[in-house]
């Protein structure tokens, strides 16, 4: 995260290609977002389920 | 407060506002006040799009939400990170590249004028008035738990936010909210850490997670299909996927931060930013609150946490049956207190726990039914609900949190509320002055004018929020009304852009007759159903696109 004094000028091309830190493509990236929120449910039941002492 | 708490406090408005002011040093005219001449990294964005949506609210009311019922507030963020990845599909490319000020300016360029005022007069009256719910909040949570006049809590909350963002619009706002996002992390991480370090020193992590489990409290996925019910995951997925899509994707005060960005890349990123870190964020809020729940089974707990609510029933004819609820509380929890203490000896003895945990079952259940009854009483003298849930988290630091870091915490609950003020303040002002002055009054100007009346109208803005905050105790069921209003257009809003996107020979007419007709469905539904208001979002946008894309087609115009 750099300051606004070391931004480039307004205006400047759009890079929509290539690499997107660690990810190859956007669609990685959003691959990723999808996986990310399919594995919070998935966690977040699992710890549901395993924090569940109550008596049944 | 100790001094040094003071000295903390002195030391976050200090920062603040000096950081803001160096901060805005190189703004230049109306774009760089409210788009900061389109050049600011997508870190700060992506943390200032955070900031704008934790308000004081979010930090001191969910907690109690957790401290209450557990951690199913979560299902309602679950969607977000899926929502981040339509806007960046979606709507940030239309947004970015028509080069506006406003969500609301891109609808006359696809649609018409009426369509654009519509809206934006929709998000005017609103905002406005959330603007002073936001200050409110907070400042009356503060004069209950510090003893702080209420009126002296809103107007140094108002007045500096005022003047940060008049001197240094969007630019000192996104930077400053940095810094209070930054602070809120720290506060939820000093609050977990505090809350660990206060419980008796024999009750380890295994332990926390076993108490709060008796009861249920970790239970973060509800799988039934109940659509009353707001914390379930298809009420989040579905109603909560709506309303975040509709919050992100068409409110002024979201819109204008990713309309920062130095390039669409860097917009991009500042909503996956979003997408990876707010339910982590969330996670740790909620999880204070069921520490909380653990914590005051070894310390005693008052029977409501809102004072000046427990001074007024104690005033009142109801009071003696009050005091008696209060003694029974305090009974209960001794005994609760007791068996749990047995209880964890018996669990690391490898004993049989299930008469233990019954006896537990059943002291939580009374103390429940305690609290309810109380809230009962207060709801009758009072005439309005308890809203005791934003009590609990402020009322713990007070009593159980040592000096310096007392100041920290107070702070990081104005650092919410200033960094979700200070954003409405640009995104009002930019609404009006970008969508009626310079569209209807006076076109033409020189910048250098509507800089200045932009700086106007954030100080109009700001005495209007403060305005509202300082009345909002006298309008009572009016502001609950408000905020219904609010969930009746949301959904209707979020339509009228989706038409914009997805419906290629939506018009004008069509999308001014749906977005009518979406506002009319959700009262429809909200009068005559009972589902949750979750589901009005969908409601709304989906009438929209039906209405609009039918109108569309009838129209004169249409090919």
């Amino acid at each position: 995260m750099g300051d606004v004094d070391s931004e480039g000028p307004v205006g400047e091309p759009e890079d929509e290609n290539g690499a997107i830190g660690p990810f190859p493509s956007w669609g990685w990236v959003y691959g990723s977002v999808v996986v990310y929120t399919i594995l919070a449910i998935v966690l977040l039941h699992v710890f549901t389920v395993t924090f569940d002492y109550s008596l049944p | 407060m100790s001094g040094l708490d003071w000295a903390v406090f002195a030391v976050y408005f200090g920062v603040v506002v000096g950081f803001a002011l160096w901060q805005s040093r190189k703004n230049v005219g109306v774009e760089g006040y409210f788009l900061a001449n389109r050049r600011l990294p997508w870190g700060a964005i992506g943390l200032s799009v955070m900031a704008t949506q934790a308000s004081a609210i979010t930090f001191i009311g969910t907690t109690g939400q957790a401290f209450d019922d557990g951690m199913e507030f979560i299902q309602v963020y679950l969607p977000q990170p899926i929502v981040m990845i339509l806007l960046c599909v979606v709507f940030v490319p239309f947004f970015y590249r028509a080069k506006i000020f406003t969500a609301y300016e891109y609808l006359e360029t696809r649609f018409d004028a009426k369509t654009r005022s519509l809206t934006s007069l929709l998000f005017l009256v609103s905002r406005g008035l959330a603007a002073g719910i936001v200050l409110y909040a907070p400042a009356i949570v503060l004069s209950v738990i510090m003893g702080w006049d209420e009126r002296i809590t809103i107007l140094i909350m108002g007045a500096i936010t005022i003047l940060y963002t008049m001197a240094g619009g969007i630019t000192a706002v996104i930077w400053t909210d940095v810094i209070q996002m930054l602070m809120m992390f720290v506060g939820i991480a000093a609050a977990l850490v505090i809350l660990f370090g206060t419980l008796p020193a024999e009750v380890g992590v295994g332990d926390v997670v076993y108490i709060g489990g008796i009861q249920d409290m970790w239970s973060s996925i509800d799988w039934s299909w109940d659509p009353t019910n707001t914390y379930t995951i298809w009420s989040g997925m579905i109603g909560g996927f709506f309303l975040a899509l509709a919050y992100f994707g068409t409110d002024q005060s979201q819109v204008q931060r990713y309309l920062t960005a130095k390039s669409l890349r860097s917009s991009r990123l500042s909503l996956i930013f979003n997408a990876f870190l707010k339910l982590p964020m969330q996670f740790a809020i909620l999880s204070i609150g069921v520490l909380l729940f653990v914590f005051y089974h070894f310390e005693r707990p008052p029977l409501l946490f809102n004072s000046a609510e427990v001074t007024m029933v104690h005033e009142s004819e109801r009071g003696e049956e009050f005091r008696l609820l209060e003694l029974e509380h305090g009974d209960v929890h001794s005994l609760r207190r007791t068996a749990t203490l047995e209880l964890l000896d018996a669990r690391r003895d490898g004993e049989d726990l299930s008469g233990l945990q019954q006896r537990i079952g059943q002291y939580d259940g009374q103390l429940r039914g305690l609290r309810q009854d109380a809230k009962a009483i207060v709801s009758d003298v009072r005439g309005v609900s308890s809203n005791d849930v934003n009590y609990v988290f402020p009322s713990y630091l007070v009593r159980y949190v040592p000096a310096g870091i007392l100041g920290l915490m107070i702070a990081v609950i104005f650092a919410a509320a200033m960094s979700s003020l200070d954003s409405e303040l640009t995104a009002l002002s930019s609404a009006t002055v970008i969508d009626f002055y310079r569209r209807y009054f006076r076109t033409g100007a020189s910048d250098a004018h509507y800089l200045t009346v932009s700086r106007i109208a954030t100080f109009f803005w700001g005495l209007f929020a403060c305005a509202v905050a300082l009345y909002a105790g006298r309008l009572g069921s009016l502001l609950e009304a408000v905020n219904q209003v609010g969930s009746f257009f949301y959904g209707s809003l979020l339509g009228v852009f989706l038409l914009a996107f997805m419906v290629k020979k939506a018009d004008g007419n069509g999308a001014f007759m749906g977005l009518l007709a979406g506002m009319l469905a959700v009262f429809v539904v909200s009068v005559t159903t009972d589902i949750s208001y979750l589901y009005y979002n969908v409601v709304g946008a989906l009438t929209v696109l039906a209405v609009g894309t039918l109108m569309s087609r009838l129209s004169p115009h249409a090919p």
